[in-house]
């Protein structure tokens, strides 16, 4: 499938935009696990809301970079790979940690 | 000073050096295999040392393009530079495995002088190598020089006899290790490893032979360049991370194991295939567009996964070690390598905006922060944690003497890695954006963008910034040689998420 470079005037919003799906990515994952640990609801809708600016880099990554055809299926994949990633780690740890012995394992559980 | 006066002042420092390593091997706080890993990290700190300073002469040349011009030419100076950098990360990679080899087996190292054996021949053969890089820059090219001299492949231009030498000690490594695990216990680790060194050994050989058609040769080649790289020493620094983290942080064998497991099948779900994205431009059918592509947009996900990994750890264990040097570049690995290999990969990994970036600085750049956040750092953590040994297990934590060394190391070498990092992204931006978007990759093209001021002026930040860096790898040296000494508190005893003054 050939493609179609991306347009010298949006060279700086495919870099920005790219790096910003990590980083939104690691953002959303990151206080996602924290709302897990620290039972807060407002750390919980800034998980959300950094998924939302996550979709919305996506969105304009895909623009830029023309994607069509097979490659919205790429953005389809990081979108929602994304968005259960972080979950399906977050079980693998409680399902590998489960015979430690107990610190804080539970839901607002305290910090040394 | 007469000839016989040099005789005698290098025969003194001589019997000086052996008296030094007669005492060092009469050391009772290390095993046979932990003087051995001691070697292979001397070794290695000298050629990160290399790395340094021909990093800085050929950063010098960007902004002096007639410095050192036909005395030290730049692709010389820019070969050692590289090739520095991937043998010192080998040589802290297999010390690492000695050093952690025979409390993993439970047994003597199998084969033990037969490793010491090979350490000296491969760091003969290392010093060899690089005395005729600089001796013979100039000359034609034919099968002599392809067999002694360079074998021209870019990042592995070791010439076909270190080649073979390089892999004779790899295997001679892996008897030591495969043999050792034989003879004592196997663990979840001890499997990873010995499948993933066949393969370091097996794909170093795809960049042994010689094909005329230059794209045929470049597939193979990146079999050794990408599949080295993202793949097989990914896995070797997961077991020695794996490790480390038992050690450091008394993290429960399952738990590292488990996360081994893990990590190995993200390595094969993202990073093998990964390797389509050095396929874009060298000739191959266009369907590597399309795999490059995809698999290297999952390649950040691992990373994704360490830090929710890392916040439940540490909602839920103590953070508490003796060894602060090691877990703090134990941390800088962890951002490092989110930063270098997810964030400045994944920038410019897909083949509509690669076309643009492909080899100019942002490369440099992206390369430069991935294999120091991603392999430098826990090669030095692994130095503090054999230094720590070496001292007799003392007290590294907090309070130790003369602790400002290792943390303004650290500082320097994270800021001026970081600084050069960012310095190089301006110069790449920029090379893309007027050497390829804008002159369409015309020989014109590519001195207009190596003229523009934007560009100019990132190579003399890049140079401040090396220079902050070398500084800070010259602190690190000395540290490595001084911390611990004259301690004599003992270490904290780390096991299974308990520590025991």
């Amino acid at each position: 499938m050939l493609i179609e470079p991306v347009a010298l005037s949006d060279f700086f919003l495919s870099f920005f935009s790219a790096a910003m799906i990590i980083l939104t990515a690691t953002v959303y994952a990151g206080l996602f696990a924290w709302a897990k640990i620290s039972a807060r609801r407002s750390v919980y809708w800034g998980a959300w809301l950094a998924y939302i600016i996550l979709l919305v880099c996506v969105g304009i990554f895909s623009i830029v970079n023309n994607f069509s055809g097979y490659w919205l299926l790429l953005s389809l994949t990081m979108a929602l790979g994304y968005a259960f990633m972080p979950r399906l780690i977050w079980h693998l740890c409680v399902a590998t940690h489960t015979l430690e012995p107990k610190h804080s394992h539970h839901s607002g559980g305290h910090h040394d | 000073m007469t000839l016989q006066t040099y005789q005698e002042k290098a025969a003194v420092y001589w019997s000086n050096c052996k008296q030094r390593h007669a005492k060092f091997m009469a050391n009772p706080n290390l095993s046979g295999g932990q003087k051995l890993a001691v070697h292979y990290f001397t070794v290695a700190m000298v050629l990160f040392m290399a790395q340094l300073l021909f990093g800085l002469l050929a950063g010098m040349q960007f902004i002096f393009p007639s410095f050192l011009y036909e005395i030290l030419d730049f692709n010389v100076n820019r070969m050692v530079h590289i090739n520095a950098m991937v043998v010192w990360m080998l040589y802290g990679f297999l010390g690492s495995i000695y050093w952690f080899l025979e409390e993993e087996s439970g047994v003597p190292i199998v084969g033990l002088k037969w490793g010491h054996l090979a350490f000296w021949v491969l760091t003969g053969a290392v010093t060899i190598v690089v005395l005729v890089y600089l001796l013979i820059q100039i000359g034609s090219g034919d099968d002599t020089s392809l067999w002694l001299i360079n074998e021209g492949r870019e990042y592995i231009e070791a010439p076909r006899w270190a080649d073979i030498g390089i892999v004779i000690v790899i295997l001679v490594f892996f008897y030591n290790v495969t043999a050792t695990f034989a003879a004592g216990k196997w663990s979840g680790i001890a499997g990873v490893l010995t499948l993933d060194l066949v393969a370091l050994a097996g794909l170093y050989t795809a960049g042994m032979f010689y094909v005329t058609n230059i794209s045929v040769d470049q597939y193979w080649w990146w079999w050794v360049i990408h599949l080295w790289v993202e793949a097989t020493w990914e896995v070797l620094v997961g077991c020695i991370m794996a490790w480390s983290l038992m050690k450091l942080l008394g993290v429960r064998r399952k738990v590292v194991q488990t996360w081994l497991y893990i990590e190995v099948a993200l390595m094969f779900g993202s990073g093998i295939l990964g390797l389509g994205h050095h396929y874009f431009w060298i000739g191959t059918p266009e369907y590597w567009f399309t795999i490059g592509g995809f698999f290297s947009a999952l390649e950040p996900i691992p990373l994704v996964a360490m830090v929710v990994h890392s916040i439940y750890d540490s909602g839920a264990h103590r953070f508490k070690n003796s060894n602060h040097p090691a877990l703090t570049w134990i941390i800088a690995h962890a951002f490092g390598n989110f930063l270098g290999a997810g964030v400045w990969g994944f920038m410019h990994t897909l083949p509509q905006i690669n076309l643009y970036t492909h080899g100019t600085q942002w490369s440099a750049s992206h390369g430069h922060l991935a294999f120091f956040g991603a392999y430098a750092t826990i090669n030095i953590a692994f130095f503090y944690l054999a230094a720590q040994q070496v001292r007799g297990n003392v007290w590294m934590g907090g309070d130790l003497a003369n602790g400002w060394r290792w943390k303004t190391a650290a500082v320097l070498l994270n800021l001026g890695v970081m600084g050069m990092t960012v310095a190089l992204l301006i110069a790449g931006y920029e090379q893309s954006f007027i050497e390829r978007a804008v002159e369409g990759s015309t020989w014109a093209g590519y001195f207009a963008a190596q003229n523009n001021h934007w560009f100019m002026q990132a190579m003399v930040w890049r140079m401040v910034f090396g220079l902050m860096t070398a500084v800070g790898g010259g602190l690190l040296f000395w540290d490595l040689l001084e911390i611990g000494k004259g301690e004599t508190r003992p270490a904290a005893i780390i096991q299974n998420d308990a520590i025991t003054d």
